[in-house]
């Protein structure tokens, strides 16, 4: 069985499960520190939750900006973010419950 | 404003970047810049709540970019470590060799490290808040911390505030067990207050406490120690509430002490058994002892105390010096000659701290010495084997690999290896930790067994010893000449290499000198400690020590004893002369005594303190000690019922008479100076190493046995030769004599004498091993050197061979290389015994540490050595045939 994820990186996988995919904008979503985004979006990808993708060239050179970095989940994010949420939900009164689809 | 602080958060970026391993750095800051443009163009359109600002998002790219670093490290040193594990995996012969090589220079100095662990740095585990004990003695100007006498106990008892409690405490070997199987067994006798002053608990039972400690000879009960319970008594579990006999006097167990403890004392005999100090006159049998309990002359007690909550052993030792000057005052009418010493912590007293210091240190340099050739030894193999592997590092090398990154991972390799020998010498230093205490020349009370500092000491050794033998032949490696390597997968092994090498078998060789010198001179000291007289005959003189008063007789039946042993003894056959003696030479013991000569103003202090021997006509006659002047004490002088005499040596007669003669002269022994306490001067005998070889002889004075009283006496007989071994006839003679009486310690003299310089046995054992060790570890890197040097020069002897040259005189050359090389060794190794010689000098008797006759036999031993082990490269070199050479490359 996989090791319980803490807190901040439960909110993290969340947030990119929610299409908040790179790093400020995860900042926005969680109000987590800065530092403590980006070490653990390393993490979780040397974990194999996460990968990332580049924004092509093309793309950010139109709009007159460096290319950025998009985060998204994998497989394995995802069942262990599901396990998070169901461990955490035992602790949430029922009228509390918000089910991610 | 936003430009100012967007600049500032670009300069972040940019330290921060730096951080980041070099191949992640582009996308790391490509990434930043990106958020950070994102983050411009979202203020911009709106001021998003939800935003950081530049500054602080920049903030956040510092612990991002360490955990970058963090994460390359560890990946890298992995990998380094997986890689040098593999490579050490496919060379077993070779890896085998360096570990059994670092596991023996590791392994002696852990060795060493975990007695000096045991015997300096770890204190009793048994001993509760163990920071506030301390030690209490008397702090003499001449190093030694002294014991006191009983009334300072009695006084810092019942006045000291700055201590919770005191206790003191002295040593005693007595017999266990019902008479005809007894065991010998150490007691300590210390006051009630003893277990409370260490905070101790029982393991079983109870500890003695003050109520065991009130009325002489009222408290026949005993704490027996962990290892006298599993080791005499069997470990019985129902043992608490039995009976012991103790000298033959029934004492009931009490309780057993945690398991470990010996006592206070590191040095000395751990104790079987804790009696209390009022059943001292009990145990020892010796009522002149007890009855002096309360003289404040004899001095026979260790204290330790406990301090009171919040007081500095300093503030102890102001409060009780106080009291002890004002004591000494009282007793004395004068102040003490030396002050009161407060030590904090038990174990090692200052003046047994400095002597184990010493040896220690001797011991801790000799094993270094055989690390570092150790180290020497494995510098060479892998100087040979980076010639070997310049292929492979080449090929690394041109696949990009930078020279750092080769080091590193070379560097791995050597600590990978070291901490594997490091591993290998913790596990034999378990073993070497049992058969030490055998191999030492005194008795301790802790156990050397490695703990975690010892296990932390050999990673810490291994580490240093893999990157100091591996970091030059990595640098060397890590520089091949790429395009050559790649070629011919020989080249980079340059002449420089060679040099490199020969410069470290000449470091080893001298090293190895050093060792084995100084072997020699300690040697030769104990050959001639064999031939040493110490200013009395000791080959021919066997002895038996016994006391009487262990087996209860009164002063008449004892000195009836003595008289009658002399006489059936000078009747062995055998035996040229026979008298009996308080004393014990060399380590025995002696008893030491104040005398009270007349007043002389520009004495420092009123009395002398002399060693007193009392002794039985036909003493000085046994030993062959010279009278110079006066006649010998003799049945004519020496009756009980005449005026007291006394003989002196001649340094005693000096100290109380300065040039004066002596004859006739009285010397008192109490401080009123009274005539019927002082003896006549009746004799004086010339001077005598009792002691030890190795200090000068002290002041004597001798009286006889009948005029006085001692419970403890050695019979000395003296054969016509060495070939007589009389302790058989002497322990016979006393049997008859007085059946009841056990003999205590018995043996020829000669053999006391060998055995005192246990000191110098040991380190000479010691050094003796380790410089063997060492000159074998110089002998294979002389080998390793010559076969290198013969491989290399292949083609040149093919040629010379070609040309005509006889096969010895190639041979010779190759020999003479290795002579050169032992020579630069035998030179250097020279000038460092000489420098060193200093610090072994106290333990040489008859040597000086530069004597040049044993300088040369090393010398030569070790040239002798230097050619046996070229012989085998270089015969073979010679053994090519000159074609097969010619065709190489």
């Amino acid at each position: 069985m996989a090791r319980r994820l803490g807190y901040a990186t439960a909110a993290i996988l969340r947030a990119i499960a929610q299409e908040r995919n790179y790093g400020l904008d995860i900042i926005a979503a969680t109000g987590l520190p800065t530092g403590t985004v980006y070490v653990t979006l390393g993490r979780l990808q040397k974990r194999g939750f996460v990968s990332t993708i580049w924004e092509d060239d093309a793309t950010a050179e139109a709009d007159g900006r460096p290319r950025r970095r998009y985060y998204a989940l994998t497989r394995a994010g995802h069942d262990a973010l599901e396990q998070t949420l169901a461990a955490f939900d035992a602790l949430t009164l029922p009228d509390q419950v918000e089910r991610r689809g | 404003m936003i430009s100012n602080e967007s600049r500032f958060a670009s300069r972040i970026l940019h330290f921060a970047s730096l951080l980041v391993p070099s191949g992640d750095r582009r996308g790391w800051r490509e990434e930043w810049d990106a958020e950070l443009h994102y983050l411009h163009q979202a203020r911009r359109e709106s001021a998003d709540a939800g935003m950081p600002s530049p500054v602080r998002l920049a903030l956040g790219a510092l612990p991002h970019s360490l955990w970058e670093r963090k994460e390359w490290t560890v990946a890298v040193l992995l990998q380094d470590v997986r890689f040098a594990a593999r490579v050490l995996r496919h060379n077993v012969t070779f890896t085998a060799m360096a570990v059994i090589t670092l596991a023996l220079g590791i392994g002696a100095n852990t060795t060493i490290f975990s007695m000096t662990n045991a015997m300096l740095l770890r204190s009793p585990d048994a001993i509760g808040d163990a920071a506030r004990v301390v030690q209490i003695g008397r702090d003499r100007p001449d190093q030694n911390f002294d014991s006191l006498a009983y009334p300072y106990y009695r006084l810092f008892r019942d006045n000291s505030t700055s201590l919770e409690a005191v206790s003191a405490w002295t040593s005693r070997n007595v017999f266990a067990g019902e008479t005809g199987e007894m065991t010998r067994v150490n007691a300590h006798l210390v006051t009630g207050e003893y277990f409370e002053v260490l905070g101790m608990q029982p393991i079983d039972g109870r500890l003695l406490s003050s109520a065991d400690d009130q009325v002489p000879g009222g408290h026949p009960v005993v704490v027996v120690s962990y290892s006298a319970w599993q080791r005499v008594l069997g470990g019985d579990p129902s043992v608490v509430g039995s009976e012991i006999k103790l000298n033959n006097y029934p004492y009931t167990v009490a309780g057993i002490a945690p398991e470990g403890f010996g006592g206070t004392n590191v040095i000395g005999n751990p104790a079987d058994v804790w009696v209390p100090m009022m059943m001292s006159g009990v145990l020892l049998g010796d009522r002149y002892q007890f009855a002096s309990i309360d003289d404040p002359g004899m001095s026979w007690l260790w204290l330790v105390g406990r301090l009171a909550e919040d007081v500095s052993p300093a503030a102890a030792r102001d409060e009780l010096d106080a009291l002890y000057q004002q004591q000494m005052l009282e007793t004395w009418g004068e102040a003490a000659q030396s002050p009161l010493g407060v030590i904090a912590g038990v174990g090692l007293r200052p003046d047994e701290r400095q002597a184990i210091q010493t040896i220690l240190a001797i011991l801790s340099a000799i094993v270094g010495i055989v690390l570092a050739v150790a180290c020497a030894n494995l510098a060479n193999l892998l100087l040979a084997r980076g010639v070997s592997r310049s292929r492979e590092i080449g090929v690394r090398v041109a696949l990009g690999a930078g020279r750092v990154r080769v080091v590193r991972q070379l560097l791995t390799e050597s600590v990978l290896l070291a901490l594997g020998g490091g591993l290998v010498a913790v596990v034999v230093t378990f073993w070497t930790a049992r058969l030490l205490p055998a191999l030492l020349p005194i008795t301790t009370t802790v156990s050397f067994r490695p703990d975690l500092r010892v296990l932390f000491f050999a990673t810490c050794v291994s580490t240093v010893a893999g990157i100091v033998f591996g970091v030059v032949p990595a640098i060397r490696a890590s520089r091949p000449d790429i395009v050559d390597t790649l070629k011919t997968g020989t080249a980079g092994a340059g002449t420089g290499g060679g040099w490199l090498r020969s410069g470290l078998v000449v470091g080893q060789l001298a090293l190895s000198f050093v060792l084995l010198a100084s072997t020699a001179f300690l040697v030769r000291s104990l050959w001639a400690a064999q031939g040493a007289e110490p200013g009395f005959a000791t080959r021919t003189v066997s002895t038996v020590t016994f006391s009487t008063g262990l087996a209860g007789l009164d002063d008449q039946e004892a000195a009836q004893l003595y008289n009658r042993l002399a006489r059936d003894v000078a009747a062995l056959p055998g035996v040229e002369s026979a008298g009996l003696g308080s004393n014990l030479p060399f380590g025995g013991w002696s008893r030491r005594s104040v005398m009270w000569p007349e007043p002389r103003p520009e004495a420092p202090r009123p009395f002398i303190e002399l060693d007193w021997t009392m002794v039985t006509p036909g003493f000085h006659e046994t030993l062959q000690l010279p009278l110079l002047a006066g006649e010998p004490i003799s049945a004519l002088n020496s009756a009980a019922d005449m005026p007291r005499v006394m003989l002196l040596s001649q340094s005693a007669a000096e100290l109380l008479f300065d040039d004066a003669d002596p004859l006739g002269r009285l010397v008192p022994t109490t401080e009123d100076r009274a005539p019927e306490s002082s003896y006549r001067v009746i004799g004086v005998v010339a001077d005598a190493q009792m002691r030890s070889l190795q200090q000068a002889p002290r002041p004597n004075v001798y009286t006889p046995v009948s005029q006085d009283r001692a419970s403890f006496m050695t019979i000395y007989a003296r054969a016509a030769n060495e070939s007589i071994d009389l302790a058989g006839p002497l322990r016979e003679a006393l049997a008859t004599a007085a059946p009841e009486i056990g003999v205590l310690i018995q043996g020829s003299l000669h053999q006391r004498m060998a055995e005192s310089l246990g000191q110098t046995t040991l380190v000479a054992r010691l050094a003796g091993i380790f410089g063997v060790l060492a000159a074998m570890l110089a002998a294979s890197g002389l080998y390793g050197v010559m076969a290198f040097i013969a491989s290399s020069r292949r083609r040149e002897v093919g040629v010379r061979m070609a040309l005509g040259a006889e096969r010895g005189s190639v041979l010779r050359m190759f020999v003479r290389q290795a002579v050169i090389l032992a020579t630069l060794g035998v030179a250097l190794g020279t000038a460092l015994t000489l420098a060193l010689g200093g610090t072994i000098s106290n333990l040489l008797y008859g040597v000086a540490p530069g004597d040049p006759v044993t300088l040369l036999a090393i010398a030569l031993a070790v040239i002798a050595l230097a050619v046996i082990a070229a012989f085998t490269p270089a015969y073979r070199a010679t053994r090519v045939a000159p074609v097969a050479a010619l065709r190489q490359d």
